[in-house]
Protein backbone atom coordinates (compact mmCIF):
# COMPACT_ATOMS: atom_id res chain seq x y z
CA UNK A 1 0.00 0.00 0.00
CA UNK A 2 2.51 2.79 -1.10
CA UNK A 3 1.35 6.03 -2.50
CA UNK A 4 -1.58 5.55 -5.14
CA UNK A 5 -1.61 9.33 -5.94
CA UNK A 6 1.12 11.88 -5.47
CA UNK A 7 -1.02 14.66 -5.63
CA UNK A 8 -3.66 15.38 -3.07
CA UNK A 9 -6.83 15.59 -4.81
CA UNK A 10 -8.33 18.48 -2.98
CA UNK A 11 -11.90 18.97 -3.33
CA UNK A 12 -12.16 15.25 -4.54
CA UNK A 13 -12.01 13.26 -0.94
CA UNK A 14 -12.76 16.11 1.88
CA UNK A 15 -15.91 17.77 0.21
CA UNK A 16 -14.11 21.31 -0.35
CA UNK A 17 -13.88 23.36 -3.53
CA UNK A 18 -10.68 23.19 -6.14
CA UNK A 19 -10.21 26.52 -5.61
CA UNK A 20 -10.10 26.70 -1.51
CA UNK A 21 -6.63 27.46 -0.31
CA UNK A 22 -5.28 25.02 1.71
CA UNK A 23 -5.65 26.87 4.89
CA UNK A 24 -9.52 27.97 4.59
CA UNK A 25 -9.74 24.51 3.90
CA UNK A 26 -8.20 23.87 7.41
CA UNK A 27 -10.66 26.93 8.76
CA UNK A 28 -13.65 25.12 7.13
CA UNK A 29 -13.27 21.88 8.53
CA UNK A 30 -12.22 22.79 12.32
CA UNK A 31 -15.02 22.05 14.23
CA UNK A 32 -16.30 19.22 12.13
CA UNK A 33 -16.90 15.92 14.35
CA UNK A 34 -13.80 13.78 15.27
CA UNK A 35 -11.22 16.06 14.36
CA UNK A 36 -8.77 17.39 16.41
CA UNK A 37 -6.49 20.10 15.99
CA UNK A 38 -3.98 21.68 17.77
CA UNK A 39 -0.96 24.39 16.89
CA UNK A 40 2.49 23.65 18.07
CA UNK A 41 5.07 26.55 17.63
CA UNK A 42 8.93 26.53 18.47
CA UNK A 43 11.21 23.71 17.50
CA UNK A 44 11.97 20.09 17.75
CA UNK A 45 11.29 20.36 21.22
CA UNK A 46 7.54 20.10 20.66
CA UNK A 47 8.30 16.44 19.18
CA UNK A 48 7.11 14.51 22.48
CA UNK A 49 4.01 16.37 22.58
CA UNK A 50 3.18 16.20 19.31
CA UNK A 51 3.31 12.30 19.12
CA UNK A 52 1.31 12.10 22.26
CA UNK A 53 -0.83 14.63 20.75
CA UNK A 54 -1.06 11.99 17.49
CA UNK A 55 -1.03 9.06 19.73
CA UNK A 56 -4.07 10.02 21.72
CA UNK A 57 -6.09 11.28 18.74
CA UNK A 58 -5.44 8.00 17.14
CA UNK A 59 -6.77 6.03 19.95
CA UNK A 60 -9.69 8.47 20.29
CA UNK A 61 -11.10 7.94 16.25
CA UNK A 62 -10.53 4.04 16.85
CA UNK A 63 -7.10 3.14 15.89
CA UNK A 64 -5.39 -0.02 17.31
CA UNK A 65 -2.18 0.04 18.76
CA UNK A 66 -0.83 -0.25 15.70
CA UNK A 67 -2.25 2.57 13.86
CA UNK A 68 -1.73 5.21 17.09
CA UNK A 69 2.23 4.11 17.23
CA UNK A 70 2.47 4.26 13.02
CA UNK A 71 0.78 7.87 13.62
CA UNK A 72 3.27 8.52 16.36
CA UNK A 73 6.22 7.70 14.25
CA UNK A 74 5.18 9.31 10.81
CA UNK A 75 4.18 12.46 12.65
CA UNK A 76 7.26 12.78 14.44
CA UNK A 77 8.90 12.26 11.38
CA UNK A 78 7.59 14.86 9.48
CA UNK A 79 7.34 17.69 12.13
CA UNK A 80 11.19 16.30 12.14
CA UNK A 81 11.91 17.59 8.91
CA UNK A 82 9.71 20.30 8.97
CA UNK A 83 11.58 22.08 11.74
CA UNK A 84 14.84 21.01 10.34
CA UNK A 85 14.35 22.03 6.84
CA UNK A 86 11.11 24.00 6.55
CA UNK A 87 11.89 26.76 9.35
CA UNK A 88 15.63 25.81 9.02
CA UNK A 89 15.97 25.14 12.91
CA UNK A 90 14.56 28.78 13.35
CA UNK A 91 11.10 28.54 15.78
CA UNK A 92 8.13 28.25 13.56
CA UNK A 93 4.40 26.98 13.91
CA UNK A 94 2.79 23.95 12.79
CA UNK A 95 -0.62 23.43 12.62
CA UNK A 96 -2.06 19.94 12.89
CA UNK A 97 -5.32 18.32 11.99
CA UNK A 98 -6.08 14.58 12.79
CA UNK A 99 -9.23 13.34 11.55
CA UNK A 100 -11.54 10.07 10.19
CA UNK A 101 -12.01 9.51 7.02
CA UNK A 102 -14.76 6.73 6.13
CA UNK A 103 -11.96 3.94 7.67
CA UNK A 104 -8.98 6.08 7.27
CA UNK A 105 -7.00 8.24 9.67
CA UNK A 106 -5.85 11.19 8.10
CA UNK A 107 -3.12 13.69 9.74
CA UNK A 108 -2.98 17.24 7.89
CA UNK A 109 0.10 19.69 8.76
CA UNK A 110 -0.29 23.09 7.83
CA UNK A 111 3.04 25.12 8.13
CA UNK A 112 5.00 28.09 6.16
CA UNK A 113 7.98 27.53 5.08
CA UNK A 114 10.66 26.01 2.46
CA UNK A 115 9.39 23.85 0.10
CA UNK A 116 11.02 21.09 -1.48
CA UNK A 117 10.79 18.46 -3.75
CA UNK A 118 10.22 15.23 -2.55
CA UNK A 119 10.76 12.85 -5.73
CA UNK A 120 14.70 14.59 -5.26
CA UNK A 121 14.36 12.73 -1.60
CA UNK A 122 16.35 9.56 -2.89
CA UNK A 123 15.24 6.55 -0.91
CA UNK A 124 17.77 4.99 1.49
CA UNK A 125 20.60 3.08 -0.19
CA UNK A 126 21.49 0.04 1.70
CA UNK A 127 23.50 -1.18 -1.09
CA UNK A 128 26.16 1.73 0.43
CA UNK A 129 28.72 0.42 1.94
CA UNK A 130 27.72 0.90 5.44
CA UNK A 131 30.44 3.51 6.15
CA UNK A 132 28.96 5.76 3.18
CA UNK A 133 25.31 6.17 3.70
CA UNK A 134 23.84 9.26 3.31
CA UNK A 135 22.03 10.13 6.86
CA UNK A 136 19.36 11.72 4.80
CA UNK A 137 15.90 10.68 3.15
CA UNK A 138 15.41 7.75 6.02
CA UNK A 139 12.30 9.92 7.70
CA UNK A 140 10.45 10.70 4.56
CA UNK A 141 11.19 6.37 4.34
CA UNK A 142 9.52 6.19 7.44
CA UNK A 143 6.26 8.50 6.35
CA UNK A 144 6.09 6.65 3.46
CA UNK A 145 6.17 3.35 4.85
CA UNK A 146 4.20 3.45 7.71
CA UNK A 147 1.48 5.56 6.18
CA UNK A 148 -0.69 4.33 3.02
CA UNK A 149 -0.42 7.90 1.40
CA UNK A 150 1.72 10.94 1.76
CA UNK A 151 1.08 13.97 -0.54
CA UNK A 152 2.40 17.40 -0.01
CA UNK A 153 1.66 20.85 -1.50
CA UNK A 154 3.54 23.85 -1.48
CA UNK A 155 1.79 27.01 -1.79
CA UNK A 156 4.68 30.25 -0.50
CA UNK A 157 1.39 32.79 0.39
CA UNK A 158 -0.83 30.64 1.86
CA UNK A 159 1.14 28.03 3.45
CA UNK A 160 2.53 23.90 2.83
CA UNK A 161 0.17 21.41 3.79
CA UNK A 162 1.64 17.47 4.29
CA UNK A 163 -1.21 14.98 4.29
CA UNK A 164 -1.10 11.40 5.44
CA UNK A 165 -3.36 9.07 5.24
CA UNK A 166 -3.51 5.65 6.92
CA UNK A 167 -6.20 2.60 6.95
CA UNK A 168 -7.23 1.57 10.37
CA UNK A 169 -7.56 -1.67 12.41
CA UNK A 170 -6.20 -3.78 9.40
CA UNK A 171 -6.02 -6.97 11.53
CA UNK A 172 -2.68 -8.26 9.99
CA UNK A 173 -1.51 -5.60 7.99
CA UNK A 174 1.47 -7.52 7.05
CA UNK A 175 0.01 -11.35 7.29
CA UNK A 176 -1.69 -11.23 4.26
CA UNK A 177 -0.47 -12.64 0.56
CA UNK A 178 -2.52 -13.04 -2.70
CA UNK A 179 -1.36 -15.41 -5.66
CA UNK A 180 -2.42 -15.40 -8.90
CA UNK A 181 -0.91 -17.05 -11.65
CA UNK A 182 -0.73 -16.59 -15.65
CA UNK A 183 0.64 -19.21 -17.82
CA UNK A 184 2.33 -17.38 -21.15
CA UNK A 185 3.99 -20.74 -22.34
CA UNK A 186 3.84 -24.40 -21.31
CA UNK A 187 7.08 -24.21 -19.21
CA UNK A 188 7.05 -20.82 -18.09
CA UNK A 189 4.86 -18.58 -15.37
CA UNK A 190 4.28 -15.58 -13.75
CA UNK A 191 3.08 -15.38 -10.37
CA UNK A 192 1.66 -11.97 -9.66
CA UNK A 193 2.25 -11.50 -5.72
CA UNK A 194 -0.05 -9.15 -3.76
CA UNK A 195 0.44 -7.96 -0.18
CA UNK A 196 3.04 -9.43 1.92
CA UNK A 197 5.21 -12.02 1.95
CA UNK A 198 6.43 -13.05 5.88
CA UNK A 199 6.87 -16.27 8.19
CA UNK A 200 3.30 -16.93 7.74
CA UNK A 201 2.69 -17.50 4.51
CA UNK A 202 6.07 -17.94 2.28
CA UNK A 203 5.68 -21.83 2.39
CA UNK A 204 2.25 -20.51 0.18
CA UNK A 205 4.55 -19.05 -2.24
CA UNK A 206 7.04 -22.59 -2.31
CA UNK A 207 4.09 -24.29 -2.69
CA UNK A 208 2.69 -22.26 -5.49
CA UNK A 209 5.65 -22.81 -7.64
CA UNK A 210 6.22 -26.75 -6.57
CA UNK A 211 2.64 -27.39 -8.01
CA UNK A 212 3.87 -25.35 -11.12
CA UNK A 213 6.74 -27.37 -11.22
CA UNK A 214 4.66 -30.75 -11.08
CA UNK A 215 3.06 -29.49 -13.86
CA UNK A 216 6.48 -28.51 -16.11
CA UNK A 217 6.95 -25.14 -15.55
CA UNK A 218 10.72 -24.56 -15.81
CA UNK A 219 11.15 -20.63 -15.35
CA UNK A 220 9.13 -18.05 -13.16
CA UNK A 221 8.34 -14.56 -12.98
CA UNK A 222 7.41 -13.21 -9.67
CA UNK A 223 5.51 -10.17 -10.21
CA UNK A 224 5.86 -7.99 -7.29
CA UNK A 225 4.57 -4.80 -7.75
CA UNK A 226 2.01 -5.02 -5.43
CA UNK A 227 3.87 -6.74 -2.81
CA UNK A 228 4.67 -4.36 0.18
CA UNK A 229 6.40 -6.06 2.17
CA UNK A 230 8.80 -9.05 2.25
CA UNK A 231 10.64 -10.81 5.15
CA UNK A 232 13.86 -12.93 5.43
CA UNK A 233 11.02 -15.76 4.67
CA UNK A 234 10.33 -14.27 1.72
CA UNK A 235 14.37 -14.35 0.65
CA UNK A 236 14.19 -18.01 1.99
CA UNK A 237 11.13 -18.72 -0.45
CA UNK A 238 13.08 -17.01 -3.39
CA UNK A 239 16.03 -19.17 -2.75
CA UNK A 240 14.04 -22.40 -2.78
CA UNK A 241 11.85 -21.61 -6.02
CA UNK A 242 15.28 -20.93 -7.49
CA UNK A 243 17.23 -24.70 -6.65
CA UNK A 244 13.52 -26.28 -7.25
CA UNK A 245 14.02 -24.85 -10.66
CA UNK A 246 17.48 -25.54 -11.61
CA UNK A 247 16.34 -29.15 -10.48
CA UNK A 248 17.80 -29.13 -6.65
CA UNK A 249 16.88 -30.10 -3.49
CA UNK A 250 14.90 -27.22 -2.26
CA UNK A 251 16.64 -26.25 1.40
CA UNK A 252 14.89 -27.09 4.36
CA UNK A 253 12.94 -23.74 5.01
CA UNK A 254 12.64 -24.72 9.00
CA UNK A 255 16.81 -23.34 8.52
CA UNK A 256 15.64 -20.13 8.03
CA UNK A 257 18.17 -17.69 7.11
CA UNK A 258 20.95 -20.06 7.22
CA UNK A 259 19.40 -21.62 3.44
CA UNK A 260 20.15 -18.98 1.94
CA UNK A 261 24.11 -19.32 2.64
CA UNK A 262 23.37 -22.48 0.07
CA UNK A 263 23.24 -20.17 -2.62
CA UNK A 264 25.83 -19.98 -5.80
CA UNK A 265 26.67 -16.91 -7.34
CA UNK A 266 28.35 -18.36 -9.82
CA UNK A 267 26.05 -20.66 -10.80
CA UNK A 268 23.32 -17.88 -10.58
CA UNK A 269 25.19 -15.50 -12.91
CA UNK A 270 26.11 -17.90 -15.77
CA UNK A 271 23.05 -19.89 -17.92
CA UNK A 272 20.03 -18.06 -18.77
CA UNK A 273 18.02 -17.11 -15.40
CA UNK A 274 15.19 -19.14 -14.44
CA UNK A 275 13.55 -16.96 -11.92
CA UNK A 276 13.16 -13.46 -12.29
CA UNK A 277 11.34 -10.72 -10.00
CA UNK A 278 9.27 -8.03 -11.71
CA UNK A 279 9.55 -4.52 -10.86
CA UNK A 280 9.70 -4.44 -6.81
CA UNK A 281 8.75 -1.58 -4.59
CA UNK A 282 11.56 0.42 -3.09
CA UNK A 283 10.86 -1.40 0.35
CA UNK A 284 11.31 -4.87 -1.54
CA UNK A 285 14.10 -3.83 -3.40
CA UNK A 286 15.87 -2.21 0.12
CA UNK A 287 15.40 -5.73 1.16
CA UNK A 288 16.63 -7.64 -1.98
CA UNK A 289 19.54 -5.03 -1.80
CA UNK A 290 20.67 -5.72 1.79
CA UNK A 291 20.68 -9.56 2.02
CA UNK A 292 22.77 -9.19 -1.77
CA UNK A 293 20.09 -11.27 -3.19
CA UNK A 294 19.93 -8.52 -6.61
CA UNK A 295 22.71 -9.96 -8.19
CA UNK A 296 21.50 -13.73 -8.00
CA UNK A 297 17.61 -12.99 -8.80
CA UNK A 298 17.55 -10.77 -11.91
CA UNK A 299 14.74 -7.92 -11.93
CA UNK A 300 13.02 -6.50 -14.98
CA UNK A 301 10.96 -3.24 -14.87
CA UNK A 302 7.72 -5.21 -16.62
CA UNK A 303 6.58 -8.80 -17.36
CA UNK A 304 6.90 -8.88 -21.01
CA UNK A 305 11.13 -7.72 -20.31
CA UNK A 306 11.11 -10.28 -17.56
CA UNK A 307 9.94 -13.28 -20.42
CA UNK A 308 11.99 -12.10 -23.23
CA UNK A 309 14.80 -12.97 -20.55
CA UNK A 310 13.01 -16.31 -19.72
CA UNK A 311 12.47 -17.44 -23.18
CA UNK B 1 17.21 11.93 28.30
CA UNK B 2 19.37 9.51 31.00
CA UNK B 3 22.95 8.33 30.01
CA UNK B 4 25.25 6.19 32.31
CA UNK B 5 27.94 3.66 31.68
CA UNK B 6 28.94 0.76 33.63
CA UNK B 7 31.70 -1.54 32.69
CA UNK B 8 31.29 -5.94 32.59
CA UNK B 9 33.69 -8.52 31.64
CA UNK B 10 32.97 -11.03 29.44
CA UNK B 11 35.89 -11.97 26.96
CA UNK B 12 36.34 -8.43 26.60
CA UNK B 13 36.18 -5.54 28.56
CA UNK B 14 32.14 -4.41 27.44
CA UNK B 15 30.95 -0.89 27.94
CA UNK B 16 27.45 -1.29 28.77
CA UNK B 17 25.23 2.25 27.90
CA UNK B 18 22.07 2.16 29.67
CA UNK B 19 19.78 4.92 28.22
CA UNK B 20 16.69 5.81 29.51
CA UNK B 21 14.12 7.72 27.58
CA UNK B 22 13.24 8.45 24.08
CA UNK B 23 15.66 8.88 21.12
CA UNK B 24 14.17 11.07 18.78
CA UNK B 25 15.39 14.22 17.07
CA UNK B 26 15.45 16.19 20.06
CA UNK B 27 17.91 14.09 21.83
CA UNK B 28 19.94 12.08 19.42
CA UNK B 29 22.77 14.38 19.65
CA UNK B 30 23.51 14.13 23.14
CA UNK B 31 23.09 9.98 22.68
CA UNK B 32 25.44 10.21 19.76
CA UNK B 33 28.06 12.66 21.03
CA UNK B 34 28.38 10.65 24.59
CA UNK B 35 28.44 7.72 22.70
CA UNK B 36 31.33 9.15 20.31
CA UNK B 37 32.89 10.15 23.39
CA UNK B 38 32.93 6.66 25.17
CA UNK B 39 34.58 5.15 21.60
CA UNK B 40 37.53 7.89 21.46
CA UNK B 41 38.12 7.16 25.06
CA UNK B 42 38.96 3.82 24.49
CA UNK B 43 35.82 1.58 24.47
CA UNK B 44 35.80 -0.60 21.54
CA UNK B 45 33.19 -2.94 22.61
CA UNK B 46 29.83 -1.26 23.12
CA UNK B 47 26.47 -2.48 23.89
CA UNK B 48 23.44 -0.18 24.27
CA UNK B 49 20.91 -1.29 26.74
CA UNK B 50 17.76 0.29 25.18
CA UNK B 51 15.55 -1.83 27.93
CA UNK B 52 14.20 1.86 29.14
CA UNK B 53 13.80 3.64 25.54
CA UNK B 54 10.26 3.08 24.82
CA UNK B 55 10.70 5.00 21.53
CA UNK B 56 13.16 5.44 18.97
CA UNK B 57 12.54 7.35 15.34
CA UNK B 58 14.76 7.68 12.39
CA UNK B 59 17.07 10.01 14.35
CA UNK B 60 18.20 7.55 16.70
CA UNK B 61 18.72 5.03 13.81
CA UNK B 62 21.32 7.97 11.91
CA UNK B 63 23.30 8.05 15.34
CA UNK B 64 23.62 3.64 15.71
CA UNK B 65 24.73 4.26 12.19
CA UNK B 66 27.31 6.74 13.04
CA UNK B 67 28.14 4.85 16.20
CA UNK B 68 28.69 1.63 14.15
CA UNK B 69 30.51 3.10 11.56
CA UNK B 70 33.47 4.19 14.69
CA UNK B 71 33.10 0.68 16.08
CA UNK B 72 34.03 -1.37 12.68
CA UNK B 73 36.87 -3.72 12.71
CA UNK B 74 39.58 -2.56 10.12
CA UNK B 75 39.11 -6.11 9.32
CA UNK B 76 35.71 -5.73 8.19
CA UNK B 77 35.40 -4.70 5.03
CA UNK B 78 32.16 -4.30 2.91
CA UNK B 79 31.89 -7.04 1.00
CA UNK B 80 32.96 -9.54 3.82
CA UNK B 81 30.01 -7.63 5.76
CA UNK B 82 27.58 -7.87 2.94
CA UNK B 83 28.05 -11.64 2.04
CA UNK B 84 27.60 -12.13 5.98
CA UNK B 85 23.90 -10.42 5.99
CA UNK B 86 23.09 -12.57 3.15
CA UNK B 87 24.09 -15.73 4.70
CA UNK B 88 21.81 -14.85 8.06
CA UNK B 89 25.68 -15.16 9.85
CA UNK B 90 26.89 -11.46 10.37
CA UNK B 91 26.60 -9.85 13.88
CA UNK B 92 27.59 -6.39 14.07
CA UNK B 93 30.88 -7.49 16.09
CA UNK B 94 31.51 -4.33 18.14
CA UNK B 95 28.34 -2.64 18.75
CA UNK B 96 25.31 -4.76 19.97
CA UNK B 97 21.98 -3.68 21.48
CA UNK B 98 20.03 -5.14 24.58
CA UNK B 99 16.45 -5.99 24.79
CA UNK B 100 14.72 -3.32 22.62
CA UNK B 101 11.23 -3.03 23.52
CA UNK B 102 8.68 -3.87 20.77
CA UNK B 103 8.06 -0.48 19.11
CA UNK B 104 11.74 -0.14 19.12
CA UNK B 105 12.27 -3.36 17.50
CA UNK B 106 9.79 -2.33 14.71
CA UNK B 107 12.19 0.34 13.95
CA UNK B 108 14.94 -1.01 13.83
CA UNK B 109 13.25 -3.68 11.26
CA UNK B 110 11.88 -1.05 9.16
CA UNK B 111 15.06 0.03 8.34
CA UNK B 112 16.65 -3.44 8.18
CA UNK B 113 18.91 -2.57 10.90
CA UNK B 114 18.01 -5.47 12.53
CA UNK B 115 19.69 -7.31 9.82
CA UNK B 116 23.55 -5.99 10.83
CA UNK B 117 23.04 -4.88 14.57
CA UNK B 118 23.13 -7.64 16.49
CA UNK B 119 20.00 -7.58 19.01
CA UNK B 120 20.51 -9.26 22.64
CA UNK B 121 17.95 -9.90 25.14
CA UNK B 122 19.60 -10.87 28.36
CA UNK B 123 22.47 -8.82 29.82
CA UNK B 124 24.90 -11.82 30.74
CA UNK B 125 24.54 -13.53 27.10
CA UNK B 126 24.97 -10.19 25.39
CA UNK B 127 28.18 -9.36 27.35
CA UNK B 128 29.15 -12.88 26.93
CA UNK B 129 28.44 -12.50 22.90
CA UNK B 130 31.26 -10.10 22.43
Amino acid sequence: MSEVNLHFQRGASDGSSADETPLAAAKRITGLPLRAKRTFSGSLEQLPEIRVFVGETAHTLGGNEDDAFACELACDEAAANIFNHAFERQHGAIELHVWKQDNRLVMQLHYHGKSFDPSRIPEPDLKAPLEERPTGGLGLYFMRQLMDQVTFEFDAVNGNVLTMRRILNIPERYGFMQLSVERPADDTAVIHIQGSVDGSNFKQLIDEATTLHGEGVKRIALEVSACEYMSSSGLVALNAISKMLRGERPPETENGWAVLKTLDDARMAVGKPQLVLVNPTPRVDRVLDLAGLKNLVPIYPDVPSALTALA
Amino acid sequence: MELSVSQEHGRVPVTVLHVKGNIDSTSYQEFQSYTENLVANGAQDLLIDLREVPYMSSAGLRALNQIYNKLRARSEDSGTVSKGVTAGTYKSPHLKLLAPSARVLETLKMSGFDMFLDIQSKLADAVASF
